[in-house]
């Protein structure tokens, strides 16, 4: 057993006993639309686009719950300076690198499942239809997944406190929900706001999502949302990795 | 014989401030070695250096032959560490975070679950290794704490504080096992500021003070050069007591002259002790006399410290 599977393995017993956050942003998504999916259809049919309700409600609130895992991610580096077991695991034959990776690996797959859930039950329950390559968005909401861990990396590598944490990536989730049309669609955004959105990871994932979903796209047309989302997860997650000291103490408060 | 551990001449700053300075010692397998040390002498500092946590600013240090800078992956898997702060994972339970630390450690299938099942009845953890650790007891949670630094019985063990809030039966057993481990083969760097354990333990002792050794050698010989046995006589005086303490070499030979001396007061005599230094005398004479070397006055230990530091190695 190589040191990042045996620390997948210690990271997953770990986790599995704090699953119940993961379980709560994987039920809230499906509860805002069902409540708020009327809104969507008088709001989408006002703009006439030709988009279902489902066809952006579903990508949309996966996309900003996945974006709020963001928080549950970056606290297992934090758990672990609590427990004072970072420091601990350091004195370890496994180099920082393999035990960051193997503590990011976990999240991820959390990640993905919730947003595979919530496009299951977007399909089971709202009509979702995918009208594109299935394969398509599952690559999507991998890169997706990807990039939620890099954005979490980076907001672990500048918070010094769990506060911090937590105030940094709510705020950062509504933010990138709202300006990358998760929320709404971007047009529907105020004239000033929508140049901004290219400039978010969100606004690329939902491209690539309504790429997929609404324009029936395949693997390959899909590739350039996502090549440049996957640039961003990149160049986020280069930013996270310098930027991070992963020995450097983290406070609770 | 070549220790297996060996520091040499070790420099530690943080920042500007010299943690470690110039420290030397070496630890052979089979021993344990005492660190004894006023808080922030610079005991925490030293085992996190021989694991390669902190950067040397000058010196060496080899584990097993390996030097700990230049490949700390290998030292590091000659070693087992109970740091200080009690670091375990409160959601696991007791065997779960034994099994993590072995699996950790490289150890694998039935290997592991030996390791695992040694550990949890080395520690006389059988009843708890199904609780969660975050429900278990300080002195509990701080025999897991220590399960999971021997379970892939290392070479070399260091041990921060490892009986900090453990109760006397525990801690007796904890001692016992180490000493079962260091007679095993093991070296054992054993930091405390429970004097007494090193004692049991028949530990060769080195006091850290400011970041330098102080002293090293056995108990007997630190306690033998350090201190003197002498004999107490409490008299009456005035409203209260009085006590004379008179070093001697041999208490029972030399009591008779010793009360003949102060035969005038023999009717205020109201009692005779003999006083045996123990550790503890000479690390509070030691540490105090340094504190008043460095204020600019002399003190008891000024013309030893600069031998003790020699004995280091």
């Amino acid at each position: 057993m190589s040191a990042l599977v045996a620390m997948v393995r210690h990271e997953w017993r770990v986790q599995r006993r704090e699953l119940a956050p993961v379980a709560m942003l994987t039920i809230m998504p499906v509860v805002l639309i069902t409540v708020l999916l009327p809104t969507y259809e008088n709001a989408l049919a006002q703009d006439a686009r030709g988009v279902g309700a489902a066809e952006h409600a579903v990508p949309g609130f996966a996309v900003m719950f996945a974006l709020f895992l963001a928080a549950h991610a970056g606290m297992t580096f934090f758990r672990d300076h609590a427990w004072h077991t970072w420091m601990r695991l350091r004195t370890l034959p496994v180099p920082a690198s393999t035990l960051v990776t193997a503590k990011l690996v976990v999240p991820f797959l959390l990640v993905l499942f919730q947003l595979v859930a919530v496009f299951a039950v977007g399909a089971a329950l709202f009509d979702l239809r995918v009208r594109g390559s299935l394969a398509g968005l599952v690559l999507v909401l991998t890169v997706f997944a990807a990039c939620v861990l890099a954005l979490s990396v980076l907001a672990v590598a500048v918070c010094r406190t769990v506060v911090h944490l937590a105030a940094v990536t709510n705020v950062g989730t509504l933010v990138l929900s709202g300006l990358g049309g998760a929320l709404v669609p971007v047009v529907l955004l105020p004239g000033w706001l929508q140049p901004l959105a290219p400039l978010t990871p969100s606004y690329w994932a939902m491209r690539s999502l309504q790429t997929v979903v609404s324009d029936g796209a395949g693997l390959t047309g899909v590739l350039p949302p996502l090549g440049v989302l996957g640039a961003m997860t990149a160049g986020v997650a280069a930013v996270g990795a310098v930027l991070l000291r992963p020995d450097r103490p983290k406070e609770a408060w | 014989m070549t220790p297996f551990l060996r520091v040499d001449g070790v420099h530690v700053r943080y920042d500007d401030r010299p943690a470690l300075n110039g420290v030397s010692l070496d630890l052979h397998r089979g021993t344990v070695l005492g660190l004894l040390g006023h808080n922030g002498a610079g005991k925490t500092t030293l085992a996190r250096a021989v694991t390669g946590l902190v950067p040397l600013s000058a010196g060496r240090i080899t584990v097993g032959g390996v030097d700990v800078t230049r490949d700390r992956r290998a030292a590091r898997r000659l070693t087992g560490v109970a740091p200080q702060d009690l670091a375990v994972f409160p959601p696991l339970t007791a065997v779960e975070n034994i099994r993590s630390w072995a699996e950790l450690s490289g150890l694998r299938g039935g290997r592991c679950r030996r390791a695992v099942d040694e550990a949890v009845e080395m520690m006389q953890l059988g009843e708890l290794r199904d609780r969660r650790v975050g429900q278990l007891s300080g002195g509990e949670q701080r025999r897991v704490h220590c399960a999971m630094a021997i379970v892939a019985r290392p070479p070399l063990l260091l041990l921060d504080e490892p009986t900090v809030g453990v109760d006397p039966v525990t801690r007796r057993a904890i001692l016992g096992h180490v000493g079962a481990l260091a007679a095993a083969g093991t070296a054992v760097l054993y930091s405390t500021h429970y004097l007494a354990e090193v004692e049991q333990l028949g530990a060769e002792v080195v006091i850290l003070h400011r970041g330098a050794v102080l002293a090293a050698g056995g108990v007997a010989e630190l306690v033998g050069r350090f201190s003197e046995t002498a004999v107490e006589l409490t008299f009456r005086s005035g409203d209260g007591v009085e006590a004379i303490r008179t070093p001697v070499a041999d208490p029972v030979d030399e009591l008779p002259a010793v009360l003949h001396r102060f035969g005038d007061r023999r009717q205020d005599l109201v009692g005779v002790a003999i006083h045996r230094p123990s550790l503890e005398d000479v690390f509070v004479r030691l540490t105090s006399g340094e504190t008043r070397l460095t204020s600019g006055e002399t003190g008891p230990a000024s013309g030893e410290a600069p031998a003790a530091e020699e004995a280091g190695r």
